[in-house]
């Protein structure tokens, strides 16, 4: 248990991450989820993370599943062929799919890098939504003791 | 409560620098005197120097602040990871485009600045040696 708390709500930049990528947040007491009003920042920062923390958080809750570990290493070796031999990557497949003929490297690359920034926005603004003064969930989490603790992305509760 | 431990018996230098103390430190035992106006306005001029550090590191601290950071720094640090030259390219147009301020204009307000600091520590130093009743009460205990 927190027996004390810094002004800032937090003791150290650890408790902040996990304040911050939390999946979802849980009563330590009757050990069931804390539903709150979710302010429009943090639902439109759930919106843009949607995707990303879906498949994590998929994937991590199922990692001993044979079928997971073999579609992170394929998608791993296939992340450094690109990395380091996009051209060749992209002229294998065109071959097994003509289609993806259209498909250029920079497109990849872009669609990529869009992907990243819109998660990292949305990380953003869920974490600037959460951490509204004003807020359910810091209402929830402020006082001392704390009754409510981060759920990390990925955590399988039983 | 004696301020400083004054004693007539001291040496030049170590008075002055007692009464260095007494007129210049952010805060001093105030033997319950208050502040005239011109201490007062002596204070706000040094607020930027004695304040601000104090008011940015609670800033820094804050963790609305520290997420508008960090979500800055990855999303350059992506962008740098993707497209570095571009990012180059456009922080050079930035910097070139952005109205910077000339040599002569930044010499000048730090000019004004210290001015107005060392005339703001004056007017403090000045406000509480014309407070008697604080004066007796530091150098008499």
């Amino acid at each position: 248990m927190i027996s004390f708390l810094t002004p800032t709500g937090f003791n150290s930049f650890s408790e902040y991450w996990h304040f911050a990528s939390a999946r979802e947040f849980r009563d330590i007491d009757q050990h069931q989820r804390v539903i709150y009003a979710k302010t429009r920042l943090e639902r439109l920062g759930d919106l843009l993370v949607y995707p990303f923390m879906k498949i994590v958080d998929h994937a991590m809750q199922n990692i001993r599943n044979p079928l997971v570990i073999i579609s992170i290493t394929l998608t791993a070796i296939v992340a450094v062929t690109i990395l380091f031999y996009p051209e060749e990557f992209m002229r294998v497949i065109a071959r097994a799919i003509p289609m993806a003929d259209q498909i250029k490297p920079w497109m990849i690359k872009a669609a990529l890098y869009t992907a990243l920034e819109t998660t990292i926005v949305g990380i953003g603004l869920r974490t600037f939504g959460r951490l509204n003064p004003s807020g359910d969930l810091w209402r929830l989490w402020a006082p001392v003791p704390r009754e409510i603790i981060p759920i990390v992305i990925g955590t399988q509760i039983v | 409560m004696n301020g400083l431990n004054y004693d007539t018996n001291d040496g030049i230098v170590l008075h002055f620098y007692q009464h260095a103390v007494f007129g210049l430190a952010h805060d001093i035992p105030r033997f319950r005197q208050g502040k005239n106006w011109v201490e007062q306005s002596g204070d706000l001029g040094l607020w930027m120097i004695e304040n601000l550090p104090t008011k940015a590191w609670r800033l820094m601290k804050e963790p609305r602040w520290i997420t508008l950071v960090l979500t800055q720094m990855a999303l350059i640090g992506m962008t740098c990871l993707f497209y570095p030259k571009q990012l180059v390219l456009y922080a050079k147009i930035f910097v070139e485009k952005c109205p910077l301020p000339t040599r002569e204009t930044v010499k000048f307000a730090a000019y004004l600045t210290i001015v107005a600091h060392i005339i703001s520590a004056a007017l403090r130093a000045y406000g509480r040696f014309r407070n008697d009743a604080l004066m007796d009460a530091w150098y008499t205990g």
